[in-house]
């Protein structure tokens, strides 16, 4: 995938967030220095090795992403960008080149 | 069971197999492909891993992929869309290379290798237990505490837990961007070293210094806390928004400009080293005491990049926190492979862990390919080298410690190849840890690195103690201890001359000067005879000729290469170099009764420069 095609849609993404959503995406690793901590250590919610299977189809991918609804509802929000992944989660590399020269239509409709 | 584990496409590719628990190879891909820590889907490793165990991909109980890709697609997704406004090209570039290679993993290895095992599935374990369990299973602790260091996984960047016979659990993380590794990599950055394989300089460099900026890093750059958690101020940091890692307020702070690479390295870089590497050491240390006192553990294990720093490691030991430690030797990524094949089979096993409470079960990390005698003949004969074949195995020894007691440089190539990012004595450059101008012929001949960079002593381990102050065993070469001080010559660190710092390597400063660092210090390997029975009995016969149990142990390679391989590998290094004496099993290879070459530069091309 070429980098300008990427562009494309990284920031189709990004035009698709609410103000709220930047915002949020912008705080997320800024929030720590405005209080006062005695701790970075974040207690963790599972403590067990959670093997998990490599998600193959975007309905894995969705599933797995339950524990971040601010992502979880990008795949909702922009129907383009879910068709992407899933093509790259199918097919793999293998079909990038076919891939790539499907990528104009894509672009289009981003 | 037997189970494939697999890491790749950040750094330090490498595969590992296990049977029923028990280690049966693991390598990293620079290995065969030849570019140094290579991010490359392990292809060759793979290979040689299933040949090593004797099956094909489809017959595997499981096949393991070393970090969690949906976590990881959070993390470089959210990163991309909350520093979007800022760096476009960079989070393009990021999100790119996450979208093309980490989702596509699975389809990749099936185009090679076919089906994934007997359920056609990659299993995945996230980044951090991968290290855990590297560290935790392979160690001789029944049980023990586990803090793993690194630079970042999906989101941790420092983990610590417990793990007690099959069972390992982290309970505690400090999150991206508040980071060890990635604090270490922008100093590295800052004093002109290359980020991800430079680390080992700037650690190299910080006994050379003065820690006089340690105020100055802990009220601007870093704040550290009394459980040994620690924040980084953002503002010093560009790696959310370039590749650069830190900002140009270091210039700014410290008064002096980022260090170009291959440049004079100024005084006030070399203070910065030292200053760096003691807020580290005092983040571990606090980080182990914390640790200890929660989980009333007597041992400790561990992991990450950040716990190959032997100084680090060293310091940590004498505090006597906990009564053992033991360290993965393939701390960084690379053991990443090992650590998910362990973790998928303790989690699925029925069997209980068996624990030896003499070794760990990590094979002196010897676990890649050999080469057998027959198979190196039929080299040589075929590509017309001169050679001697010495079938005496006692006559061999004798001969490769008469050697290094004459000052010859030795490439010894033997047995199966290490994993991790030490040799430690089978692709290894051995000399005469007696010999002043060892340590500066080494760095400038030999390894064409740079003339400050310290060797580390081989040790018979039962000597050990003689000469350094280390009561443990540091057979992976991951310890830093000091010379004792009767072996001293000169009982003093004082520099004499504070602008040429560099120079007074030559300065002998105990009777193993070649090994002694500026601060009287060495990264010690102690060798056993039950773990390494060839490299013991070299040592052993050099001891009985010489006096001396010690020798220089530096990997077989050149500045930027892989350590060698294969006897082809072990050949062009042995040519390229002013090493005199080539020794690939029982084959005894002059220098002075090989082909001429033209002088042979291509390595500089060859290799990217670490």
């Amino acid at each position: 995938m070429s980098l300008i095609k990427n562009t494309i849609l990284l920031s189709s993404l990004y035009d698709s967030l609410s103000q709220d959503e930047v915002l949020f995406f912008q705080n997320k690793f800024h929030n720590f220095k405005k209080q006062k901590h005695q701790t970075s250590f974040i207690e963790k919610s599972v403590k067990h090795s959670c093997i998990s299977i490599f998600p193959e189809t975007i309905n894995d991918f969705k599933v797995k992403l339950e524990e971040n609804l601010e992502l979880k509802k990008l795949f909702t929000k922009n129907k383009d960008f879910t068709k992407i992944l899933e093509r790259v989660l199918s097919n793999g590399l293998n079909s990038m080149d076919e891939f790539d020269n499907q990528m104009p239509a894509f672009t289009y409709t981003l | 069971m037997i189970v494939l584990g697999i890491s790749a496409y950040y750094h330090d590719s490498s595969a590992a197999i296990i049977n029923d628990g028990v280690i049966v190879a693991a390598v990293q891909e620079e290995r065969f492909t030849r570019v140094k820590q290579t991010a490359d889907l392990p292809i060759y490793s793979i290979s040689y891993c299933l040949e090593e165990a004797g099956i094909e991909m489809s017959e595997l109980d499981a096949v393991v992929f070393y970090e969690n890709p949906v976590l990881k697609f959070d993390r470089s997704l959210s990163l991309g869309l909350g520093r979007y406004h800022i760096s476009k090209d960079y989070q393009n570039k990021l999100f790119s290379k996450y979208i093309l290679q980490k989702l596509a993993i699975p389809q990749e290895l099936r185009e090679v290798f076919g089906q994934l095992g007997k359920n056609d599935l990659l299993y995945t374990v996230p980044h951090h237990y991968s290290h855990a369990a590297s560290a935790f299973y392979p160690s001789p602790f029944e049980e023990s505490a586990i803090l793993i260091l690194d630079g970042v996984g999906e989101w941790s960047t420092t983990s610590i837990g417990v793990g007690k016979g099959k069972k390992l659990e982290l309970t505690h993380s400090i999150d991206f961007p508040n980071s060890l590794g990635l604090l270490y990599s922008a100093f590295t950055y800052y004093c002109g070293f290359k980020v991800n394989s430079g680390e080992y300089k700037l650690m190299g460099l910080a006994p050379y210094g003065e820690a006089k900026y340690v105020k100055l890093i802990k009220d601007n750059i870093v704040e550290i806390f009394e459980d040994g958690s620690f924040s980084l101020n953002l503002e010093y940091f560009d790696f959310l928004d370039k590749e650069i890692i830190a900002s140009s307020k270091f210039d700014l702070l410290f008064k002096i400009k980022a260090r170009k690479s291959e440049t004079k390295i100024e005084i006030k870089y070399i203070d910065i080293a030292a200053s760096i590497q003691d807020v580290v050491e005092e983040i571990i240390i606090k980080l182990a005491k914390n640790l200890a006192k929660n989980t009333k553990q007597k041992n400790l294990v561990m992991a990450g990049g950040v716990a190959l720093n032997c100084s680090a490691n060293g310091k940590l030991l004498l505090e006597e926190i906990f009564e053992n430690i033991w360290i993965q030797p393939a701390s960084g990524d690379a053991g990443g492979s090992l650590g998910s094949a362990l973790s998928y089979y303790y989690a699925q096993s029925k069997t209980p862990r068996k624990v030896e409470n003499t070794n760990d079960s990590q094979k002196s990390s010897l676990l890649g390919p050999e080469y057998d005698s027959e198979t190196i003949q039929e080299y040589l004969r075929f590509s017309n080298l001169p050679f001697h074949l010495c079938e005496d195995y006692n006559l061999l020894i004798d001969k490769i410690a008469r050697y290094i007691d004459d000052g010859k440089i030795i490439g010894h190539f033997s047995g199966r190849m290490e994993y991790g990012p030490r040799a430690l004595g089978s692709r290894s450059i051995i000399g005469d840890a007696r010999d002043i101008k060892m340590q500066n012929q080494m760095n400038l001949k030999i390894k064409y690195r740079e003339s400050f960079r310290p060797f580390a002593p081989a040790v018979l381990e039962e000597e050990a103690k003689n000469y350094f102050d280390l009561n443990s065993k540091s057979p992976y070469m991951l310890i830093v201890a000091n010379v004792k001080t009767d072996k001293l010559i000169n009982n003093t660190t004082k520099i004499t001359d504070p602008k040429n710092i560099l120079d007074q390597i030559n300065e002998p400063r105990s009777i193993i000067p070649a090994v002694t660092h500026i601060d009287n210090s060495a990264r010690v390997q102690t060798v056993s005879k039950d773990q390494n029975r060839r490299f013991y009995d070299i040592l052993h016969r050099f001891n009985e000729l010489t006096g001396c149990p010690i020798c220089i142990n530096t990997s077989f390679n050149v500045r930027g290469e892989p350590i060698v391989c294969t006897p082809e590998d072990a050949y062009r290094c042995f040519m390229r170099t002013e090493i005199d004496i080539l020794i690939l099993e029982n084959c005894i290879l002059i220098k002075e009764e090989q082909p001429i070459r033209n002088k042979d530069d291509n390595w500089k091309d060859e290799y990217e420069l670490d």
